[in-house]
């Protein structure tokens, strides 16, 4: 096989077992990779019913074709499992040299089992893998555990994955990271790590990744290369993801204050153009990067002075507006704490802003939030809240360590309607309401609350469509979306590099390159469509319904009011009209169960069909 | 359902977001009647100075009239009313 090693790991924690297995040609052909293959793994060894953090639930490590190749922005890798915070398909992205090194030291991937009696990392290296004692390591921050583990290895170069303490502490939030910055950050996966006493994953490689046309691909690379450094990616360059905020909050769909409204009265003040300006220390790349839009900032004065961290538009906007935050200072300190000891940016912000409003309605008294004055806007009880709720410290980190959604099973009184969640993972850093084709895409995701599944924002935010109504139309705007970013997402290639790509004949170019698949467009995106009913399917057999495509209450109840937006809501026919709409797109039932017919098309199990 | 973004007073309200920022952060400009953009182009060229129409006519310019984006292809038939609120921005993608 070209692209792909064709071999992976599996590694099984209880009885500390290691073997390579191949990876067969018709699974590379029927997923193409990274999302794919972390689809097909979960359906074909979780079963129904599996505990999230038993040893029976599987996380798995998997590379695209492209990992290791010339192919610009492609070390790429992403990790999934059954997920602790939605009880669904679980998996994150993360950009960094895992990939590439993991390729370059012959596997594809690697799929964890069991639990490890004692805490314990893996190390492959060059075609063997072995399992370390990682003691002590437990309680180390991520960024502690890499440099220790590249002391004890005596090898700089050496990438490592990791949790941190939140992690250990099981909370569904806990992310994955490596190389400091980059994070597998949704889903809880660094939960599912924790409960398997898995601290690390450690990775050193030197080969090389065999394509099937190696000329053609070094042409195409170089002129992607140019691509990469002209006008598609100038914001990406410059200013970083947080150039979104001033233009989010001119469109009105910047969420601030617990998404109660869409724009923020100090928005210049956490505008990507004044972080530039005041806070940014470098800017970095990912290895095969020539974008580099990774802002690092570096708080020079006060309390956190010497605080350092990367910060990208989601961290910044709900950890900042979303809070009611102005500083930049602690949202960069916040989101330093995030990385560190190893929980999502994005759950994180939400739910400290979801415990705000429940402050300020009232619901929460002094002594539940440990006398902190979390009212929003308060930077200082933002950063507190944060460092709480990552080390279950504290009767407030009891409260939200597991997310605004069993945050607000566990208070009640009402405060289920405004935490802020779809299949209890926290919504990103898009307005719902004067965002509707949006909201039906985030709230539809497989995995809960995302905003990367299928860029149903574009249409909205471009005015080609009524941002502030839906109709039965917009399934096919979600359904189109999900299945080239399926392709995207299973090469695996950055979506900061989407618009270099003039259209998706170059997506089935490139595949041919690496892959030597010669697939038409349509080919390709019946991939794509089988790549996500895959996953769909295996939320299905965790009892998925209709009912978890829905936006959260707030969205149907509350009109929205701000400098843009005038009464806005969602009308509750319209969002059915566009649900059903987007299932009769799938071939799904009204239950958004695919149906029997689809499954064998596609060639999936039709079993759960109807 | 989008709240009525008018300046007043017969002016339009621009502001210039990333590297617009090297024109300022905003100016009001006072227009006799509706602009067509090209004409918004020319007016702000003599207001914040040469170089404005050529960052303007690069292709990754996201131009946005009052609460929305308006797409490349539609810029020919935009127009601008006094009251308006505009702004230019860096190409909006994801993220």
């Amino acid at each position: 096989m070209k692209g792909y090693t064709g071999k992976y790991l599996r590694v099984d924690l209880t009885t500390g077992d290691i073997r390579t297995e191949r990876l067969p040609e018709e699974v590379a052909r029927k997923y193409l990779g990274g999302y794919g293959f972390v689809g097909w793994t979960l359906y074909e060894e979780v079963p129904a019913g599996t505990d999230p953090l038993s040893p029976e639930n599987v996380v798995c490590l998997w590379t695209g074709p492209v990992a290791g190749t010339p192919v610009p922005v492609s070390s790429k890798y992403i990790m999934g499992a059954l997920s602790p915070a939605t009880g669904f398909i679980g998996f994150g992205i993360a950009s960094g040299g895992i990939a590439s090194e993991l390729k370059a030291a012959g596997f594809d991937g690697i799929v964890v089992t069991g639990k490890a009696p004692s805490p314990q990392y893996i190390l492959v290296q060059n075609g063997r893998a072995e399992l370390r004692d990682a003691s002590d390591l437990w309680g180390k921050t991520t960024w502690e555990t890499e440099e220790l583990i590249r002391e004890e290895l005596s090898d700089d170069e050496v990438r490592v994955s990791s949790i941190g303490p939140a992690g250990e502490l099981l909370s569904v939030l806990a992310n994955v990271t490596n190389d400091r910055n980059r994070q597998v950050g949704r889903s809880g996966i660094g939960c599912v790590m924790g409960s398997k006493n898995l601290k690390a994953i450690a990775i050193r490689g030197t080969g090389d990744v065999e394509v099937a046309d190696l000329d053609g691909l070094m042409e195409f690379s170089r002129d992607l290369y140019k691509r990469c450094r002209g006008p598609a990616t100038e914001k990406y360059r410059v200013f970083g993801t947080p150039a979104n905020m001033l233009v989010h909050n001119r469109l009105g769909c910047l969420p601030s204050y617990n998404f109660q409204k869409g724009t923020f009265e100090k928005v210049e003040d956490v505008s990507g153009e004044r972080m530039l300006e005041t806070m940014v220390k470098k800017i970095t790349a990912c290895p095969s990067c020539p974008i580099a839009c990774d802002h690092i900032n570096e708080v020079k004065e006060g309390p956190w002075a010497g605080t350092v961290s990367s910060m990208d538009y989601e961290s910044l906007e709900l950890l900042g507006p979303n809070c009611g935050v102005s500083d930049l200072n602690a949202i960069t300190k916040a989101v330093e704490l995030c990385d560190t000891l190893g929980i999502d940016t994005i759950s994180a912000g939400v739910t400290v802003s979801w415990a705000m409003e429940a402050f300020e309605r009232g619901l929460l008294t002094s002594e539940d939030v440990d006398g902190l004055d979390l009212r929003f806007g308060n930077g200082e009880a933002m950063v507190e809240a944060v460092r709480r709720m990552s080390l279950r410290e504290g009767n407030l980190g009891a409260l939200i360590a597991d997310g605004s959604a069993r945050a607000a099973e566990k208070l009640g009184k009402g405060s289920e309607k405004f935490a802020m969640v779809n299949k209890k993972l926290e919504w990103g850093a898009y307005s719902l309401r004067p965002l509707q084709t949006a909201t039906l895409g985030f709230a539809t995701s497989v995995r809960g609350a995302c905003y990367l599944r299928s860029g149903s924002y574009q249409p909205d935010v471009k005015g080609t469509v009524d941002r502030y109504h839906l109709d039965s139309s917009r399934g096919k705007v979600v359904f189109e979306g999900e299945n080239l970013y399926a392709i995207i997402d299973s090469l695996i290639i950055c979506k900061f590099t989407r618009g270099i790509y003039k259209d998706n004949t170059e997506f089935t170019k490139l595949i041919k390159l690496v892959t030597g698949f010669d697939w038409s467009v349509e080919e390709m995106i019946k991939t794509g469509e089988r790549i996500h009913n895959q996953a769909k399917l295996f939320n299905v057999r965790f009892g998925a319904k209709r009912a978890d495509d829905y936006p959260p209450p707030r969205a149907f109840e509350e009109k929205l009011y701000d400098d843009v937006s005038d009464g806005a809501i969602i009308i509750r026919a319209e969002y059915d009209e566009a649900l059903s709409g987007y299932y009769e797109e799938r071939r799904w039932d009204e239950e958004g169960i695919p149906t029997k017919a689809l499954l064998e098309e596609l060639g999936l199990d039709a079993t759960l069909g109807v | 359902m989008a709240a009525q973004m008018k300046t007043g007073e017969g002016l339009v309200r621009v502001e210039f977001f990333g590297p617009f920022r090297e024109f300022g952060h905003r100016v009001d400009l006072t227009v006799p009647s509706e602009v067509s953009f090209e004409e918004l182009v020319s007016l702000l060229e003599e207001r914040v100075g040469p170089g404005f129409a050529d960052r303007a006519a690069r292709r990754n310019t996201t131009f946005i009239l009052d609460s929305r984006i308006v797409p490349p292809q539609a810029l020919g038939e935009v127009r601008v009313c006094p009251g308006d609120r505009a702004a230019f921005a860096l190409l909006v993608g994801g993220g």
